[in-house]
């Protein structure tokens, strides 16, 4: 017989809190076995509840609302911004059937393309985004498919596209969104400077979404969910320790969480860099022990959780005996 | 698998069919014979919140009668009913809207009882279409006729040519409703000018014409009783509830009624004549299900297993009809493994005797330990505190007493020994004590209890399974597969929500419902403090009594919706041994005994004094409470000082 009812009132709190998340948004994914896994990570009591406090405050979105993010995506960023173009352009008109026809006309010249390469995030979410927006799958390419190669150069292969709207599910650094600027929009601008190209995310840092901004040539960048710096565990406006119960102390999460973060990111670096030298992978690893350029977000998807999040929930490599709670499917960016 | 069958606890919340597939009857005297649907004489069920009474009306609807004789002749099924159930919920009615201010009560009561009369026809019309009398075999009847006939008790009828059958007539209550509805919905936003209503029909012409008219014409009728079921009557305001009140008093072959109201849901027994109430045994008979629930335990625990078991299949479990305790996991206090320090029992004793020489101190304790069986070694304390109330001096002799008796008990389970006396009306409350101390938590575990817990209220044991199924899901112990046990720690964690749940929905709708909600908490204060003071002056303590001269008009109330809301459960009445007077007897209902780490036994009843009553159920100073709660308890704790306090009131 066990009788392990003897838990201090916050574990009594946060487990009765998680078992909610888990039977309701979290999809059954994370339950009190998993949980009890997880903590095993971890070395003593004290860090255990420490990380049992960040757990309650992760946030999944499932695959119902992904489709619903996705769906506001195409609605409140898109549809609404070029609805509104034709009502300015047209004396403010307030005639539905004629904004429906014209609305119409500008989303047949429209290609819709997933940010990052067929196997990645961005891409697999069209499938789902086109779905839940009754769209045509002409509407979608790749994006190689903007541009034909002739003898001179580049030309479009759909001369009569106005908007090419690139589509990504979460944007950390913007480093992304910067790349494909460089290497894209530059060009598409160059060719033709009237066509407008939109990056559009599920979600963004407030810092990623102002570097791409800044940095880019993008006509539209926008996201359903901003997340600003209070959604950074650690900032000093972070909300999770805020108001945080009397047991939990943030500079004793920060410092646990920093060290096991450091030796989980080390051992990722080294497998995708693995030209880096030691010094330099070591560097990173500091810079990196709370997430992807310091993300330091509590957050993951269904399809996957990005590694701007602490790595203690993500870390699913063998190098690493480690139990993740929300596991990441990483990639190997450098062969 | 992975619904949790007990998800759903509201009967309004099921359609028909599923009140149909998860029907369970009571055993022995079930609900047939209690509700008695072929009887003239009219019933009013009480119930409290979740006792049933939804689940039992709509079962004897005519939705279910049709599910039932499904596969055969509906017509020939209603005939061996002997009953067609026409059933209202009053809460769809939106009562309210029956009482804007700036019309005369009078002409609101002849709105309502015309609306009624419009739509109860037009439930029993929907009924009698459905069920294909004109196109039965053996009907030779003319719907013609009867929708002539019908139509003749109307004053007024705009086209009656037009209206050739039942369908049509339908259809013509439907429009004279909608253009009540239509009326009273605008007469606000209109300022209030004009309501263009005409009533066009006499009260009673339909509601007792149309079945009286049926069964002249159809002679499957002959027998048949035509039963109003009106449920959650508590919906009503106070002249809705007096036109059914008339309605039963006058009602009128083959018509009768079966009236469904929360405890406290019935606000009056006046009818419209000349505002003479309805007597109880000639003009109705009541019945309170959770009052027959608990009065009938075996029945009700065999009910509510063959819920469980139901609902428990129609989700895929092959649950076997036996014990259900096998799928929760036990305790037993015996298997614990506690050093001597830990005890809290003997540090808390050893604090009490604070004053005695150390050496005495040791040497009472060491006398008192008993590490075989902590179950005597808890005993060996409660006995030591008994000879300290009752003023032994010499306590280290008393301890070694003790001891010796101990022992003795242990080889002889001598039945005359004090450890016996003891065991057998305190072992629960020791079991309970132990727990306690030792994890800081009471056990309330096992199917049998948590049945105990719902005080006759299905309901609230469906709660209690739906939050522990919750957690047994969540801790991954695929609860109700194979052999597998729903841990203590779920159970525990169950419990506590459905406790909370319970609280926090049944809150009382009153003046002041903090004053409530303030007594039903002191109340619970009070007993949990006795329950586990050093000597416990009742056994299984969750009941109190009170004396009806000591209650006022203010406390009187407070107690009423306590009652009504069940967080009291009312018990027999029992006898003062002094006085030979009766006083009022409640038990805390056993969803939230662990609120306070209550028994769910009722063995003793602790009988509250005028201060006592005053302090827990009336006067709002906190302070005030708490001093007459210590003097209470200082009567149960060692050294045990009787103090007299005079508090300032009346």
């Amino acid at each position: 017989m066990d009788i392990s009812i003897s838990k201090n009132e916050l574990e009594k709190e946060l487990y009765k809190k998680l078992k909610v998340l888990n039977e309701t948004t979290w999809d059954k994914r994370a339950n009190a076995t998993s949980i009890k896994s997880w903590l095993s990570n971890f070395k003593n009591p004290e860090e255990q509840i420490h990380a049992l406090f960040l757990l309650s405050h992760f946030m999944y979105f499932n695959p119902m609302q992904m489709r619903v993010l996705l769906k506001s995506l195409y609605r409140d960023l898109f549809k609404y911004s070029i609805i509104a173009k034709i009502r300015r352009d047209n004396s403010d008109t307030t005639d539905l059937d004629y904004i429906e026809k014209k609305y119409a006309e500008e989303l047949l010249d429209t290609k819709f393309i997933g940010v990052g390469n067929p196997s990645e995030s961005g891409v697999h979410l069209l499938y789902y985004f086109r779905q839940e927006n009754n769209l045509s799958k002409q509407l979608f390419i790749n994006v190689h498919d903007i541009f034909v190669q002739t003898k001179t150069g580049y030309d479009f292969q759909y001369p009569e596209v106005k908007y090419y709207v690139f589509i990504d599910d979460f944007c950390g650094s913007g480093d992304q969104a910067k790349s494909y600027s460089k290497l894209i929009v530059e060009l598409i601008k160059s060719m033709n400077k009237n066509i407008k190209v939109f990056y559009l995310m599920l979600f963004t840092t407030k810092e990623g979404k102002n570097n791409v901004i800044n940095e880019t040539l993008f006509d539209k960048v926008d996201a359903v969910f901003e997340l600003n710096n209070s959604f950074k565990c650690f900032d000093k406006d972070s909300r999770y320790f805020n108001n945080c119960p009397k047991e939990i102390d943030i500079n004793f999460a920060k410092d646990f969480i920093g060290v096991c973060g450091e030796k989980l990111m080390k051992s990722i670096l080294k497998k995708d860099f693995p030209r880096k030298d030691a010094k330099e992978i070591d560097e990173l690893s500091r810079q990196y022990k709370y997430g992807y350029k310091d993300g330091q977000l509590l957050i993951g998807f269904h399809h996957n959780t990005p590694d701007n999040s602490i790595p203690i929930f993500w870390y699913d490599e063998e190098e690493i005996a480690w139990y993740p709670i929300f596991r990441r499917y990483n990639k190997i960016y450098e062969s | 698998m992975n619904t949790n069958p007990f998800n759903i606890t509201k009967a309004v919340d099921y359609s028909d069919e599923q009140i149909f597939n998860y029907w369970v009857d009571l055993p022995n005297i079930g609900f047939t014979d209690i509700i008695k649907p072929t009887s003239p004489m009219p019933m009013i069920i009480l119930g409290a919140k979740g006792s049933g009474k939804t689940h039992i009306m709509r079962y004897f609807s005519f939705s279910l009668q049709s599910l039932r004789f499904n596969n055969q002749d509906l017509l020939e099924g209603i005939v061996k009913d002997g009953y067609i159930g026409i059933y209202m919920r009053c809460s769809g009615l939106n009562s309210d809207r029956f009482a804007i201010s700036g019309l005369s009560k009078e002409i609101w009561k002849n709105l309502f009882s015309y609306y009624m009369e419009l739509w109860l026809a037009q439930l029993l019309l929907n009924n009698i279409r459905k069920m294909g009398v004109f196109k039965h075999n053996s009907s030779n009847t003319n719907e013609l006729e009867i929708t002539k006939e019908i139509l003749d008790q109307f004053d007024k009828v705009d086209n009656k040519e037009s209206i050739v059958n039942l369908d049509l007539l339908a259809s013509h209550l439907k429009e004279l409703q909608k253009k009540v509805d239509y009326e009273i919905n605008n007469y606000r936003l209109t300022g209030g000018t004009k309501l263009n209503i005409e009533i066009t029909i006499s009260p009673g012409r339909l509601i007792f014409g149309l079945p009286q008219i049926l069964i002249q014409h159809i002679a499957h009728f002959e027998h048949v009783k035509f039963l109003y079921l009106i449920d959650e009557f508590e919906n009503l305001k106070e002249y809705q509830q007096q036109y059914f009140n008339t309605l039963i008093r006058e009602k009128e072959d083959p018509v009768t009624f079966k009236v469904g109201a929360r405890l406290y849901g019935l606000r009056t027994f006046k009818t419209f004549s000349a505002e003479e109430e309805l007597k109880e045994g000639s003009e109705y008979e009541s019945y309170n299900i959770d009052k027959i629930f608990r009065d009938r335990e075996s029945d009700y625990n065999k009910f509510v297993s063959d819920i469980c078991i139901k609902r428990l299949y129609k989700h895929g479990y092959q649950v076997d009809d036996g014990d259900f305790n096998k799928y929760f996991e036990k305790s037993n206090i015996q298997q614990t493994n506690i050093s001597q320090e830990d005890k809290k029992y003997f540090k808390d004793l050893e604090k009490r005797l604070n004053g005695f020489p150390p050496k005495t101190i040791t040497e009472i304790i060491s006398n008192l330990i008993f590490e075989k069986d902590i179950i005597l070694e808890r005993t060996n304390v409660l006995i030591f505190y008994r000879h300290w109330k009752k003023g032994n001096k010499d306590l280290a002799l008393t301890s070694n007493k003790i001891r010796e008796d101990c022992k003795l008990y242990f080889d002889t389970k001598n039945s005359e020994s004090e450890h016996a006396n003891i065991l057998e009306y305190y072992k629960f409350d020791i079991i309970d004590q132990l727990y306690r101390e030792i994890y800081s938590n009471i056990l309330y575990t096992g199917f049998t209890t948590f049945v105990k817990m719902s005080a006759g209220i299905p309901k609230n044991l469906m709660i209690i399974l739906k939050h522990i199924f919750r957690w047994s899901s969540f801790n991954n112990e695929e609860p109700f597969i194979g052999n597998n046990k729903i841990s203590i720690e779920s159970q525990i964690n169950g419990l506590k929500d459905a406790s909370d749940w319970f609280l926090n929905d049944a809150r009382v709708i009153c003046d002041d419902p903090s004053k409530v909600r303030r007594s039903i908490d002191r109340i619970g204060r009070f007993l949990q403090e006795l329950r586990f003071s050093d000597l416990p002056p009742e056994c299984s303590i969750s009941t109190f009594s009170i004396s009806m001269s000591n209650l006022n008009a203010e406390s009187q109330k407070v107690i009423d919706y306590l009652e009504q809301y069940s967080y009291l459960i009312p018990v027999n009445p029992r006898r003062d041994k002094n006085t030979n007077r009766k006083d009022l007897t409640f038990q805390i209902n056993g969803i939230i005994a662990p609120v306070w780490e209550l028994s769910l036994q009722r063995r003793g009843v602790i009988r509250l004094n005028k201060n006592e009553t005053m302090a827990i159920f009336e006067i709002d100073d906190e302070k005030e409470f708490n001093k007459i709660l210590n003097s209470r308890k200082s009567e149960c704790n060692a050294p045990f000082h009787i103090e007299s306090l005079k508090l300032p009131f009346r």
